[in-house]
C-alpha cells in the first residue's frame, strides 16, 4: 500500500514535470519572439501636470479614495517611474488605490541634452514643490503624503532640511543610502577621486543610464545567469514570468542622469558623506537636518546589496527634530519592493504607517 | 519548494564561479584598471572626435548647415536659460509669499 503510494506520488510528480516541461518550451518561443507578459501602465492614469520632462500621473480608480492626503510616489533620478506601476497584483499604486488612498507618482522624466544642467534644487525646489500644489488642489488637501524609494529617499531628506515649500505630512523611505562609505568598490573610488563626475558623462551632458545599469550589474556578476536559470525553471508558471519581465524591465530601463545633479551628488553625498556630516546645501545655503520635522519611516532591507543596512539604517539616528520610525525587512533591494513578499507584507505594513497618519474622508 | 538536482547543481557551479568574481570586481585593482580603461576610451575618442569630427564640422559650416557641436551648444544655452528661469519663477514666488504673508492673506 506504501509502495504503490509512494510510485503514485513519484508518477504524479514526473506526469507534472512532463507537463511544466511542455508549458516551458511554449512560452519559451514566446519569450524569444517578444511576447508581453507585463504591459507597460497596466493601471489607468492621466498626466495632471507636467513642466518640461517632469510629469505627475494621477492613477483612477473604481472606487473613490477612502483617506486622505493623498500619497505621492517617487524614485531618485536613475531609476524610472514605472516601477511604481509594475503589472496587475503587484503594482504599487494599484495596492495604494484598494486600500482607500488617491495615489499620484512623480515621474522625473527621461534627461536629455536640454536637462544637462538640471540640479537637485530643479526637481526638489521646483518641480516636486509645483506637482504637490496640484495634488493638493485635485485631492482637496492640505498635504500629501510621500512615498520614496531609495535616491528618491534622499532628494526628499534634502529638500525637507533645505525647507523647500513641500507640503509633506509624513515620509516614507524605502531602501535608501544615507551614508555613502558603504556602497562598494565603484562608490568608494568615486568618494576617492579615482573616478570623477566628468569621466562618467556622454556627449549630452549626462550621465548614460547604462553606465548605471553596468555598476548595479557588477555587484553580482553572475546575476544574468542566475536570473535565467530562475527564469527557465519558473517558465511554466504565468504569473512568475509576468513578474520576471516587469521587473527585469525597469533593472535593465535606467534613464541617464542630468550632469548637473551628478556633480552635486558626487560632492555633496558621496564626497562628503554629507547626510553623515550635516554638510548637505541646497542654492549655496545650508540645508540643516534639524529642519526635517515631519513623521518618517525608514523601510531597509536585511539583504540589501545595493543599498547595505549599514547605510540605510542611520535614518533613525540623523533627523534629530523628527520622529522616526524603522521597518526592518528579510528582503533585497528589488525583493522589498517588488515580488509576492512585497505584496503580501512589506507594503501592508508600509500602508499601515502611512493610514496612522492619515485620516478617513468626510 | 525544494530545488531540481540541475538547479542545485548550477548553484553550486555559479557560486564556486560568482564568488571569486564578486571579490574581483570590488577589488581596487579591478577598479584601477577599469578607471585606466575609461581614460583610454575617452582619450581615444578625443582623439579621433577631433580628426574626423572636426572635419566634418567644417564641411558643414562650408555649406552653411549646423553641426553636431553647433546644436549641442545651443542645447546647452537652451538649458542655461531654462535653469535661470526657474531660478527666477522660485524667487517670484517667495516674493509672492512674502508679500501675502506681510498682507495677512
Amino acid at each position: 500500500m506504501a509502495t504503490e503510494a509512494r510510485e503514485t506520488g513519484v508518477l504524479s510528480g514526473i506526469r507534472k514535470e512532463v507537463e511544466r516541461n511542455a508549458v516551458r518550451a511554449r512560452n519559451g518561443i514566446k519569450w524569444v519572439g517578444g511576447s508581453e507578459w507585463a504591459p507597460l501602465h497596466p493601471t489607468p492614469s492621466d498626466v495632471v501636470w507636467r513642466d518640461g520632462k517632469a510629469e505627475l500621473r494621477h492613477y483612477r480608480s473604481d472606487t473613490p479614495a477612502r483617506l486622505t492626503p493623498p500619497v505621492i510616489v517617487l524614485v531618485g533620478l536613475v531609476g524610472r517611474a514605472f516601477v511604481f506601476d509594475l503589472y496587475k497584483g503587484g503594482s504599487i499604486v494599484e495596492m495604494l488605490m484598494n486600500r482607500g488612498f488617491d495615489a499620484y507618482v512623480m515621474d522625473w522624466g527621461v534627461a536629455d541634452e536640454l536637462d544637462a544642467g538640471n540640479t537637485l534644487e530643479t526637481y526638489m525646489g521646483h518641480y516636486l514643490p509645483r506637482a504637490i500644489e496640484v495634488a493638493r488642489d485635485i485631492s482637496g488637501s492640505e498635504d500629501v503624503n510621500v512615498f520614496a524609494y531609495c535616491m528618491g529617499g534622499l532628494m526628499m531628506v534634502q529638500g525637507l532640511a533645505a525647507e523647500q515649500p513641500l507640503t509633506v505630512r509624513g515620509l516614507v523611505t524605502l531602501a535608501s543610502p544615507f551614508d555613502w562609505r558603504h556602497l562598494g568598490s565603484t562608490m568608494d573610488a568615486i568618494r576617492e577621486g579615482k573616478i570623477k563626475p566628468e569621466d562618467m558623462l556622454d556627449h549630452t551632458g549626462n550621465v548614460p543610464g547604462e553606465v548605471l545599469v553596468q555598476a548595479f550589474k557588477r555587484l553580482k556578476p553572475t546575476s544574468t545567469l542566475v536570473n535565467y536559470a530562475n527564469l527557465w525553471q519558473n517558465l511554466w508558471n504565468d504569473r512568475y514570468v509576468e513578474g520576471y519581465q516587469a521587473i527585469g524591465r525597469y533593472l535593465s530601463a535606467h534613464g541617464p542622469m542630468a550632469g548637473a545633479a551628478m556633480r552635486q551628488v558626487v560632492d555633496q553625498w558621496m564626497v562628503e558623506n554629507a547626510f553623515m556630516t550635516d554638510r548637505l546645501r541646497f542654492n549655496g545655503r545650508p540645508a540643516k537636518l534639524a529642519n526635517v520635522r515631519v513623521p518618517v519611516i525608514g523601510v531597509v532591507a536585511e539583504r540589501d546589496d545595493i543599498a547595505p543596512l549599514e547605510s540605510t539604517l542611520p535614518i533613525v539616528e540623523m533627523l534629530p527634530n523628527a520622529d522616526v520610525d524603522l521597518l526592518r525587512v528579510d528582503a533585497g533591494h528589488v525583493s522589498l519592493f517588488a515580488g509576492r513578499q512585497a505584496v503580501k507584507v512589506v507594503m501592508p505594513r508600509i500602508f499601515d504607517w502611512i493610514e496612522a497618519h492619515s485620516e478617513e474622508i468626510g | 519548494m525544494s530545488k531540481p538536482p540541475w538547479w542545485r547543481a548550477f548553484d553550486k557551479v555559479e557560486r564556486a564561479v560568482g564568488e571569486p568574481l564578486e571579490e574581483l570586481v570590488a577589488s581596487p585593482t579591478y577598479i584601477d584598471v577599469m578607471v585606466a580603461g575609461m581614460k583610454v576610451q575617452r582619450a581615444i575618442g578625443r582623439a579621433v572626435f577631433r580628426r574626423a569630427g572636426g572635419a566634418v564640422e567644417t564641411l558643414l559650416h562650408v555649406v552653411q548647415v549646423p553641426s553636431r557641436g553647433d546644436i549641442r551648444r545651443l542645447n546647452q544655452q537652451i538649458s542655461s536659460l531654462a535653469t535661470e528661469v526657474r531660478a527666477l519663477a522660485v524667487e517670484q514666488e517667495r516674493a509672492r509669499r512674502r508679500v501675502g504673508g506681510a498682507d495677512g492673506d
